[in-house]
């Protein structure tokens, strides 16, 4: 998904209605662009949520107003407590990403390299990203216990497969023709590995870790959940057995804001560090 | 496949990749010309699956060597798998009760959960891929939405709908529609302008326009965006089992679990596997079904 302004474009039937439709005075304008309408759904929702509170819609167990999560969010987000429970679930995340970048990428590179490796892997990564990884949970408590180290295997093996199996696609992908050119030129292998063949599989594989990115976090929260010592996941669940509804409102907000900022920042990185693979990151969906 | 002896240089797409003169690796150039040529079925089953044994013989190794409770070995599992849940009885289709009442209440919510969010998540993608202003208005409800890992929400789930059915069933369609609605947004958006232009100048009607330009120019990004949900929607579909119900097929690995019948946890754990791997084949039979114009055109506009 990239700016809505450059898409509006394609869409000719709207294109032309919109440009047919009336006078274009500052205020129709202002109200026409995306961050204003954007603005405005928001505010909806907001305003549905606050009609269904004062009416009585909802059990005020169930939906607190929204003035009052509000005020939740803020005292959670002044706690150091709180804090530094994110900070685990961040780390975590950091972490896995890590130590799935560095492991399946190579990997991937050289099982996409080597042809009579190709398939029996991908039938096996295949197979093994078929099982939904949380069903290990409970197994994986018992092995490592209730620390980092569960969560780290738990999160590994969930996005280990799409990180290895785009890295793998992406290398078999390589136009052949440019490795023909390539080899006529007697470049050695690791030449061609390095001017033809990653250059050419880097988009698919940043597409398999922005799918990667948003699984690890789904997962770290399930375990958090189930029982972990620490993450954001654990206040969630620890305000929903006091009961304070307002404050796992609040925190379910913040995990969302969480993931967003975790996404933009991964987006940032990648629009940084790796500019030509824009076209390509915007035809992959993330998860 | 074109097997020269001078394979580096002319060799076919698949093995172009495996640079570098053939002599110098005879193992595995042995084996690719085993795997690319093995006439029998036996043969390919081999060259494919191999791996997948070598995984499962590692399993039984390192838990032999292991030799922890909470760990058993795959014969074992495999073993408790069968008795669990299959019997020698044809009237009951081969499967034990606990089978039909576990896995029928597993698979009726998440088969719930994911159609309604591929109603939702098609009808609400198409309608804001055509317009734009639409989109814009819920396009930062929709990124927060999406950022939200859907986890979270079980809590809420919770706290709404109590431990039932609809608990389960809502987690899974919050979880799995956004995927869904943003790849069937994309794809619409991502039409060719000349395709449009091209159908608005034979004045297409638009129901007509919806079925032959709208719906297959967007079916490769709306079937990734189905099969990235389904992954999501049994992940999903475990957890809120694992957290709160009275049944299902994550419910009993953790009553497993908790009554220390370890064994019985893993035969759980292989039925899953069993499951998403069974549905992860039909997917993409129907996937090549479905998309094999696709990959057709495709194919021809790169040979030419």
């Amino acid at each position: 998904m990239s700016s809505t302004s450059a898409e509006t474009l394609d869409h000719a039937p709207d294109n032309v209605r919109a440009a047919a439709g009336g006078p274009a005075g500052p205020l129709s304008r202002a109200l026409r662009s995306p961050l204003a309408l954007g603005a405005l759904g928001v505010g909806a929702v907001v305003a549905l949520w606050q009609l269904a509170s004062t009416l009585g819609l909802v059990a005020a167990e169930s939906l607190p107003a929204p003035w009052t999560v509000a005020l939740r969010i803020k005292d959670l987000a002044a706690s150091t407590d709180f804090r530094l429970q994110v900070l685990d679930t961040v780390w975590t995340w950091l972490l896995s990403m890590a130590v799935t970048i560095v492991v399946a990428v190579p990997m991937g590179i050289l099982l996409g390299t080597v042809a009579a490796l190709y398939r029996p892997t991908v039938t096996v990564v295949h197979a093994l990203r078929s099982v939904p990884a949380t069903v290990f949970i409970p197994a994986s408590v018992l092995l490592f216990g209730l620390g980092l180290t569960m969560k780290l295997a738990l999160t590994v093996f969930a996005i280990f497969g799409p990180v290895l199996l785009n890295a793998v696609y992406g290398v078999h992908n390589t136009e052949p023709q440019l490795l023909t050119v390539a080899r006529s030129m007697r470049w050695t292998r690791m030449q061609i590995l390095r001017r033809v063949v990653l250059p050419s599989a880097l988009p698919s594989i940043v597409t398999g870790i922005r799918v990667a990115s948003g699984i690890a976090l789904i997962v770290i929260v399930s375990v958090e959940l189930l029982g972990a010592s620490y993450g954001i996941g654990t206040v969630i669940v620890k305000y929903q057995g006091i009961p304070r509804p307002d404050f796992v409102y609040a925190g379910v907000i913040l995990a969302g804001v969480l993931g967003w900022l975790l996404y933009t920042t991964l987006a940032a990185v990648e629009r940084r560090t790796l500019p030509w693979t824009r076209r390509g990151a915007d035809s992959g969906g993330r998860s | 496949m074109t097997e020269t002896p001078n394979a580096g240089r002319t060799a076919g797409p698949t093995t172009a990749a495996a640079a570098g003169p053939a002599s110098q690796r005879p193992l595995l150039a042995g084996l690719t010309r085993a795997t690319s040529s093995a006439g029998t079925a036996a043969g390919r089953a081999f060259a494919y699956s191999w791996m997948v044994v070598l995984l499962l013989v590692a399993w039984e190794v390192a838990s032999r060597i292991y030799q922890s409770p909470y760990f058993p070995t795959f014969t074992d599992s495999a073993a408790a798998f069968f008795t669990n849940w299959f019997v020698a009885d044809a009237s009951r289709g081969f499967v034990t009760e606990q089978f039909t009442t576990d896995l029928g209440s597993s698979m009726s919510r998440a088969a719930q959960g994911w159609l309604i969010s591929v109603v939702i998540g098609l009808c609400a993608g198409i309608a804001l891929g055509v317009s734009p202003r639409a989109a814009a208005t819920v396009n930062p409800l929709i990124r927060f939405g999406m950022s939200i890992p859907a986890t979270a929400l079980l809590p809420l789930a919770v706290v709404f709908f109590g431990i039932t059915d609809e608990m389960n069933v809502s987690l899974i369609v919050v979880g799995t529609v956004f995927p869904i609605l943003i790849n069937t947004m994309d794809g619409v958006q991502g039409i060719d302008r000349t395709v449009i232009m091209t159908a608005r100048s034979m004045r297409m009607g638009r129901l007509r326009y919806f079925f032959v330009v709208l719906l297959p120019g967007a079916s490769p990004q709306i079937i990734s965006g189905l099969r990235v949900s389904l992954g999501i929607g049994l992940i999903l579909m475990v957890v809120s089992e694992l957290f709160a119900a009275t049944n299902g097929i994550g419910y009993y690995i953790v009553l497993a679990s908790r009554q220390f019948r370890y064994v019985d946890m893993w035969s759980g754990v292989l039925l899953i596997a069993v499951i998403g791997l069974l549905l992860n084949v039909l997917f993409a039979l129907v996937e090549a079904r479905v998309l094999r114009w696709h990959r057709e055109s495709r194919k021809r506009a790169g040979s030419t």
